[in-house]
């Protein structure tokens, strides 16, 4: 960081005798047990699937992220989910939810510019960058176990 | 607002669904090829000694052997390791037949099914085989 002039230095102390303290703790407990809520709806969801459908503990995670995902586009469209995420913050965005409400929201922010340009140029804007990490990162992850296991290193 | 508890009284509903995966049986075996009770009785007793499974069930056909069990939640971190020294114990007890070991909870859910089944003779020894293929092919699949 910059140093800061005098002038400046005085200036944040003015504001910081002034400024209102972030309730850190009380903010990480929020996030803390509605991140757990979620993940708790989550683990329903896969025994829900463990027991009516032919998954397996290994298998049933795929089609339950899926179904979270959804969950999450839906209760964004009926204007639950920015409440929620007012309320408990990263607790409400670390989830795989947190993927859904971006999909959603950017769409229908973006629903007045018109369906190809606004909904689908810009859906995807902040949603995007978690799927090209994420392709990216299971590419080379990938790349590299191949190669531990071709030479040995790893059964 | 009514949407969203609409959904939360589904996923309740979900979330108390899921109780009958968790109740304890205790250790049950299935013999549908005669002549393998030995051998079924030796695992399991083996199974029952060790300390970190509870509920197992063994089920043996003419030439294949699937054994399921529970671990018990303290020692989930160790899953591996228990499941490669009881595969071990298994291949040198019984090096001629097919042994699969599974703690995964569908696993246990559809052998117990099988045995209840079993017991009330609702099955034939033909239908008890191909079920029990079908559960080793599940146990296989990995996507």
């Amino acid at each position: 960081m910059k140093k800061k002039t005098e002038k400046q230095q005085a200036y944040q102390k003015l504001v910081d005798a002034h400024d209102k303290k972030r309730p850190v703790l009380i903010n990480c407990l929020k996030a803390f047990w509605v991140g757990g809520v979620i993940c708790m709806i989550g683990q329903a969801v896969t025994i829900f699937f463990i027991t009516y459908f032919p998954f397996t503990e290994q298998t049933a995670g795929n089609p339950s992220v899926s179904v979270m995902i959804f969950f999450a586009m839906l209760l964004t469209g009926f204007g639950v989910y920015d409440r929620l995420g007012q309320y408990a913050g990263a607790g409400s965005a670390v989830p795989v939810t947190g993927f859904g409400n971006a999909v959603i929201s950017a769409a229908i922010e973006h629903r007045t510019e018109g369906l190809v340009l606004g909904v689908g140029g810009n859906m995807f804007k902040l949603a995007g960058s978690v799927i090209v990490f994420g392709v990216a990162a299971a590419f080379f992850l990938g790349l590299i176990k191949t190669l531990l296991i071709h030479f040995g290193v790893i059964g | 607002m009514k949407g969203f508890q609409r959904c939360l009284t589904l996923l309740l509903l979900m979330l108390l669904s899921g109780c009958a995966l968790f109740q304890e049986v205790g250790t049950a075996d299935m013999v549908i090829h005669d002549g393998h009770q030995d051998m079924v009785t030796t695992i399991k007793d083996h199974v029952e000694k060790t300390e970190e499974l509870y509920d197992t069930i063994v089920i043996a056909a003419e030439d294949q052997i699937l054994v399921s069990y529970k671990v018990h939640h303290l020692n989930r971190f160790k899953m591996k390791s228990i499941e490669k020294k009881l595969e071990k114990w298994l291949q040198e007890k019984y090096p001629d037949k097919t042994v699969d070991l599974s703690s995964d909870y569908k696993i246990f859910l559809e052998s117990h099914k099988l045995m209840t089944k079993w017991k009330n003779n609702e099955v034939t020894k033909e239908e008890a085989e191909k079920k029990l293929d079908k559960i080793v092919k599940l146990k296989n699949e990995m996507t």
